[in-house]
């Protein structure tokens, strides 16, 4: 990480306004004494002040209407072409059980090297580590919406394509070059996911998403099972249920108003049915503790695996807007800043983009990824989709016109930020 | 006598460096992040130099604990559940740690054993245990059941149940300090007050409830400090927003993006809060030795 060094121009001015609720709420006390303690000190908790509402290092917010190219810098260059590939072993730093290790040693295999993995399980703990400087991995899985953050604090380095032919060969044509990422210069991508509904069917026969006018809305309605009502653990996709059941389909909004409406929507919630937050949706909806779940798609596919005996595949359902215009998000490969095997890196990056590869990746994480043979015939011929989900299956015009998550402005992450606490703090 | 003195003096030398390296140390990090910035990584990043603190932070913390704020409902749990935990602790621990001491004869480190014995199981096999008993399906609605005594939901976020795990979960660390504490009673105090004419009820009330006073504070301590900054317990018993505590909210804001500053400060309010009680516990401490003397 270069802020450290960097001194006051690495940080966000201190100055800035400060969040809403300490301009609202009484101030104690203890922190007027401490205040008067230490009167010269200042007084902040945002990091906002260059440009509130931009993206981090002072860049525009990258939306679907507002393509961004993220800059190179100079000391953060590509690595050039035509290189052989280093000895190894690569290190690729991934979520936990997000590859198939089958496809990790089809790339040994290939290229005669080693491949250690390390994992993480959130996003924040991830960053955290990288940002400390302190670790030596190549390859890196970061959610979408945070890459203009990697490659604004330059952990991540910019791609040289001649290494990964797949890229154009195989990506979906609108994510050759994405609007969070105009040409694919640090990332290019690994899955698409949606976000929906999944629900056990055999506790729950009436009930049936696609039939009502807000889906999202039989949440707050299924009083009846309470206790048995979960949303996914995850301060993004949370609150954005809370926002499409407001009726509200800007997932990105940096609106307080909005923002707050869907937490005290979630507020609300929590009292009505007794809501749990869980990230292993496909553990809770297979074990039958959770009857109706916010779920991803991706989780959905696999849930055969999870299912105990005597429980049919057919048992779980799962509910994503025909018309495409629901919650979607997308995760991505990147090759970090400083990688000790930057060739071998963009190499790895290219074998996950073969169509072959991804089919076999699938069979472990369940995850689709948005490559243009990879269509939902092939996914349901080779059997990696049952029957009654082909909903979880993401089409290429779906991902286009889906509400897909981006960055947040520093303003808009503080608010997403203290919404979440609160929500979690009923 | 003066290199004996210099001896014992040099002895407590590791002690202190121990002490200095992992407790002071540290705290004071602590307090450099809840003092600090964020930087544009949205990492934490720690202010060493107390003229350069930034208190936005520590304020919005003690704000946010109090009526009315965010993790208000986090301090009431954390209060209330702290309070009745040592509350059961003290009526279920007591007699037993005064039956071991007085009565129990020669198997009193049978006993003691025994009593420690489900510890020897790591913490979180017997959260999870307690899951297994408290299912819907499990034992303890079974038995609940042959009464007609109805379906409870004990995991659903039921307060009942996070004070009963966490009563299971540190009471032996109350009873040995009260076991060691009423065992070093001298009993011909009591049999002084027998000669003087109390019964038992009142010698027990005028002589061994005061003299064992130090060591139900002592326990008391050792369980309500870690209690205070438990979360794991609420975690598995409930995971349910309703009966969050401040451990939990501090363990949401470490994880939580760009809130780890304000994590760091919610730990200084622990701190703050469980520094009142220790001040409490060493005045009272102090005043039994002067007292004795």
């Amino acid at each position: 990480m270069s802020g450290g060094q960097d001194g006051p121009a690495g940080l966000w001015d201190a100055t800035s306004t400060r969040r809403r609720f300490l301009q609202r709420g009484a101030t104690a006390a203890l922190g007027l004494s401490a205040a008067s303690v230490l009167a010269a000190c200042s007084d902040t908790t945002v990091p906002g002040g260059q440009s509130p509402h931009k993206a981090p290092g002072g860049l525009p917010l990258a939306r679907p209407d507002n393509p961004v190219q993220l800059p190179i810098y100079p000391d953060n260059p590509r690595v050039p072409s035509g290189l052989e590939p280093e000895d190894g072993p690569l290190q690729l730093y991934n979520w936990a059980e997000y590859i198939n290790t089958a496809v990790v040693k089809s790339f040994e295999k290939k290229y005669g090297v080693g491949v250690e993995i390390s994992t993480f399980s959130t996003i924040d703990e991830a960053i955290a580590k990288l940002a400390s400087g302190a670790v030596g991995y190549d390859v890196f899985v970061p959610t979408q919406p945070y890459i203009s953050l990697l490659s604004a604090g330059q952990i991540v380095q910019p791609l040289n394509h001649t290494y990964i032919p797949n890229l154009r060969r195989e990506v979906w044509k609108s994510l050759q070059s994405p609007w969070y990422d105009v040409g694919s210069r640090y990332t290019v991508p690994y899955t698409v996911f949606s976000t929906g509904i999944a629900w056990r069917n055999d506790f729950l026969p009436d009930y049936d998403p696609a039939k009502l006018s807000n889906p999202y809305q039989s949440f707050w309605d299924a009083t009846d099972i309470s206790g048995k009502v979960a949303l996914l653990d995850d301060q993004r996709e949370g609150l954005a249920m809370g926002l499409l059941r407001n009726g509200i389909t800007d997932v990105n909004t940096g609106s307080q108003e909005q923002v707050d409406g869907s937490r005290d929507a979630l507020k609300e919630l929590i009292d009505r049915v007794n809501l749990r937050f869980y990230t292993n949706d496909y553990q809770h909806i297979a074990d039958g503790s959770i009857w109706l779940h916010q779920a991803w798609g991706g989780d959905m596919t696999a849930i055969g695996y999870y299912l105990p005996e005597g429980t049919p595949v057919s048992a779980v359902s799962y509910w994503w807007p025909e018309d495409g215009r629901g919650l979607m998000g997308n995760d991505t490969f990147a090759v970090l800043k400083g990688a000790p095997n930057p060739v071998l890196a963009h190499l790895f990056l290219n074998h996950m983009l073969d169509v072959e590869t991804a089919l076999l990746n699938m069979e472990f994480t369940g995850y689709q990824q948005p490559l243009t043979e990879m269509t939902p015939e092939r996914v349901l011929e080779e059997e990696l989709v049952p029957e009654n989900l082909t909903s979880a299956i993401v089409r290429e015009r779906q991902f286009e016109h889906g509400f897909l998550q981006g960055p947040l402005s520093a303003e808009g992450l503080g608010i997403w930020e203290t919404a979440w606490s609160e929500v979690k703090t009923t | 006598m003066r290199t004996e003195g210099g001896l014992w003096r040099g002895l407590t030398l590791p002690g202190l460096l121990w002490l200095a390296l992992f407790v002071v140390v540290p705290a004071y990090a602590v307090v450099a992040v809840a003092m600090g910035q964020i930087d544009t990584l949205l990492q934490p990043v720690p202010t060493w130099n107390p003229l350069e603190w930034n208190v936005g932070f520590v304020k919005e913390a003690f704000t946010s604990v109090l009526p009315g704020g965010t993790y208000w409902s986090a301090t009431r749990n954390t209060i209330v559940y702290v309070t009745v935990t040592v509350v059961l602790c003290f009526a279920i621990g007591y007699p037993v740690a005064y039956y071991i001491a007085r009565y129990a004869g020669r198997t009193k480190a049978l006993l003691l054993v025994l009593i420690f014995l489900p510890f020897w199981v790591s913490y979180l096999m017997r959260m999870l245990a307690w899951i297994g008993l408290l299912a819907p399906d499990g034992y303890v609605n079974v038995v609940i059941g042959w009464f007609g005594l109805g379906d409870p939901d004990w995991l659903n976020g039921n307060p009942f149940s996070v004070v009963a795990a966490l009563t299971y979960g540190y009471i032996p660390y109350f009873i040995l300090p009260v076991f060691a504490g009423l065992d070093r009673i001298d009993q011909r105090l009591l049999e002084a007050s027998r000669d003087l004419g109390a019964s038992p009820f009142w010698g027990f009330v005028r002589v061994t409830l005061p003299l064992s006073w130090p060591s139900i504070l002592a326990g008391t301590v050792l369980i309500v400090l870690p209690m205070f900054g438990d979360y794991y317990t609420n975690d598995l018993i409930s995971g349910s927003p309703h009966t969050n505590m401040l451990g939990n909210s501090i363990n949401l804001l470490i994880q939580g993006g760009s809130q780890k500053n304000l994590g760091a400060a919610m730990v200084l309010v622990l701190m703050t809060i469980l520094a009142v009680g220790m001040l409490y516990y060493l005045y009272e401490t102090n005043r039994q030795e002067r007292r004795r003397a």
